[in-house]
């Protein structure tokens, strides 16, 4: 599994490796009457006798016992759109009512991604035995700047001391999130029941998947209009440009657990085309491991005992000159950092799977596959938050020369996701 | 796979698209000028009546006459400032300084009003005070009449004479800081007004008078605003 895992190449060449070591036995075998024949896609359609007089179940065709089966992988382009992701990066101020403030959320597009299946069918009839592969990132970027209309909230940071006017709002924002899965699964599916024109499997197995998720966000003040730092003022003073206020939200979580599901296949046209549905449900259970991370910034006064004095907004003071300098001289700004993060929760995770799909044979055992997926794995990711934080009192000076007063947190807050993946996809299928 | 890959080239393209902008540049332009209570003066030529006899007529001109009224009026005021302007590109969060003076370089316009004629004054023979004129200390006429031997410098806005032009593109903002010279610091200029210069900055878009963001005007001594306007 873990092999498997590395990367769509290694599945692709380990399926090839096996489909090259199974030409010989496919040569032995009865064309038309390929042993096990998964659900979905898989098998080729042409060389099992499929449907013609199935009514009845298959008759026990003579077979030749190769200690194996048919070998079968199929190759689909996925185009998923990830969704219910609440990526959430500001909200959006009315102006005029105070009710209605929108909010931003970063949405997702839909991406390719290869979904592969491949495995064999035991002979006898016994079953198949199934492995699917899926992995799809998404990383988007959404930003939004208007300078000088701060109009944005800054809903993912601490709170405290966001925004250059301590109000809460920037005049610009950008929002980058990545979001990964990655899907593995073994099943063993066997026939069920098979009737003219319809026939069904049932199937277990086994799961295993990890999703990481992240947001973040970073809120501008591009034009503060603060009071000019202008001669008398000692200028430039590139240290008092606000810096924007970052958030980081970020969960990862790792499940496995067992599955189960249903796939029926209904003949459309003499053997050469399918219509597939099935649904699959999984438990999970895995680990949770959240990240949060949040820096705001104030303009304050340090006194010669280390005491700090926050200089409120508007910030007309810094204006205030006499023949020794400005006030503004004394100003420093002062980063105020709080994060938490929590190791390896024990969460439990479940995905329900459902897919349609239309198949044609349009090479003896090749297949060509059209169809649309739906995947949603609940509680696979969580967002961590500090609802409370307090003021700490000591001030420490980064190795840049910032100047950090910590937050320290009070109380957390935990908000459970999920995402949901669907879209069409197309592919190929090839039996041996 | 070609196939697959070729549909995946297409589906990826359907999802990104670049809408390409239609405006053109635009100009802004900045204003500043000052305000400050003044007093008036009435300013009237002084000539001699150098006949012998003396006849009564006027004639040779000796200096200017400044008499101060008990009449104070609010008017455009030189006075000095510090200003610096800056842009920041559409899609950017990055200040870039496109113009900066030296400290207190810049000096808002005088009140240029034309100053009004009024009756001549009484004379004191064999002096005379004729052609009189009512102006007011901010004003040229008076300062190069009423102050010899002070230099006045020509107005000015960022080394531009009394407005600043700067071309933007399609959101961009434009920022303009300023700061006045401070009441103790000025020379001369100083006494002219008896109220602390009240500086006000004008934003124009390609000609139309824009609101920025932030303050366009400050009263107190030695201070300042910063303003930006945005091109939408």
């Amino acid at each position: 599994v873990r092999w498997l895992a590395a990367s769509k190449l290694a599945v692709l060449v380990g399926l090839a490796s096996l489909a090259l070591a199974a030409t010989p036995i496919v040569e032995a075998q009865d064309p038309e009457q390929p042993q096990g024949e998964t659900p979905e896609k898989e098998t080729p359609p042409e060389e099992a006798p499929p449907a013609p007089e199935e009514a009845a179940p298959k008759p026990a065709a003579p077979k030749k016992d190769t200690g194996l089966g048919t070998f079968f992988f199929e190759i689909d382009d996925w185009i998923a759109q990830p969704s219910g992701l609440e990526y959430r990066a500001a909200t959006v101020r009315n102006p005029t009512d105070p009710w209605e403030n929108a909010v931003a959320t970063v949405e997702q597009n839909g991406a390719p991604g290869w979904y592969l299946r491949g495995g064999f069918g035991l002979h006898d009839d016994v079953g198949d035995i199934v492995l699917s592969y899926y992995r799809h990132t998404e990383d988007r970027h959404l930003e939004s700047l208007t300078p000088g209309e701060f109009l944005y909230g800054e809903i993912t940071t601490a709170g405290l001391f966001a925004g250059v006017n301590l109000d809460g709002l920037a005049d610009g924002f950008s929002a980058e999130t990545v979001t990964r899965i990655r899907d593995f699964r073994v099943d063993f599916a066997r026939q069920a029941f098979e009737s003219k024109g319809v026939s069904g499997k049932w199937l277990v197995g086994y799961r295993d998947m990890s999703h990481y998720r992240s947001l973040d966000t970073a809120y501008f003040a591009i034009a503060p209009n603060l009071p000019p730092i202008l001669p008398p003022a000692a200028s430039p003073r590139n240290d008092l440009i606000p810096r924007p206020d970052t958030a980081q939200i970020s969960s990862s979580y790792e499940g496995r657990g067992l599955e189960a599901g249903f796939d029926v296949r209904f003949k459309v046209w003499r053997d050469k085309v399918w219509f597939d549905t099935g649904v699959v449900m999984a438990v999970l259970q895995g680990t949770m491991s959240t990240a949060y991370r949040s820096t705001t910034h104030f303009y304050g006064v340090v006194d010669q005992s280390g005491e700090i004095f926050i200089v409120p907004p508007p910030y007309d003071s810094f204006n205030e000159c006499d023949f020794q300098g400005c006030f503004v001289d004394s100003v420093v700004q002062i980063a105020t950092p709080v994060g938490v993060q929590d190791q390896s929760q024990s969460e439990e995770g479940s995905i329900i799977e459902t897919n349609l799909a239309l198949r044609y044979r349009f090479w003896k055992t090749a297949e060509f596959v059209v169809g649309y997926r739906s995947a949603s794995y609940e509680n696979v990711g969580q967002d961590l938050r500090t609802a409370e934080v307090e003021v700490g009192n000591q001030l420490i000076f980064a190795s840049d020369g910032t100047l950090l007063l910590r937050l320290n947190p009070v109380t957390l807050e935990r908000s459970p996701r999920s995402v949901e993946y669907e879209g069409v996809y197309f592919g190929v299928a090839f039996g041996f | 796979l070609a196939t697959i890959a070729a549909a995946s080239v297409l589906g990826s393209l359907s999802c990104s698209t670049t809408q390409p902008t239609s405006a053109g540049p635009q100009v802004v332009a900045v204003t500043a000028s000052a305000f400050g209570l003044v007093q008036v003066f009435l300013v009237y030529e002084k000539f001699e009546d150098v006949s012998q006899p003396p006849d009564g007529v006027p004639d040779l001109f000796r200096a200017y006459e400044c008499v101060p009224q008990n009449q104070f009026v609010s008017v455009s005021i030189p006075w000095p400032y510090s200003a610096e302007a800056a842009v920041i590109r559409a899609g950017t969060v990055d200040e870039i300084i496109v113009a900066a003076s030296e400290p207190f370089s810049n000096l808002t316009p005088y009140d240029t009003a034309t100053p009004q004629p009024v009756s001549d004054l009484a004379p004191s023979p064999p002096f005379y005070f004729i052609n009189g004129v009512q102006t007011t200390t901010a004003s040229p006429f008076f300062l190069e009449r009423c102050r010899p031997g002070v230099t006045f410098e020509p107005s000015n806005i960022l080394g531009q004479p009394v407005v600043f032009e700067f071309e933007l593109a399609q959101g961009d903002t434009f920022v303009f800081r300023a700061r006045k010279q401070l009441i103790v610091d000025a020379s001369p200029y100083a006494q002219i007004p008896l109220s602390v210069p009240d500086m006000t900055a004008n934003f124009f878009v390609d000609g139309r008078q824009v609101t920025p963001s932030g303050t366009t005007s400050d009263s107190q001594d030695g201070g300042g605003f910063t303003a930006s306007v945005s091109t939408r």
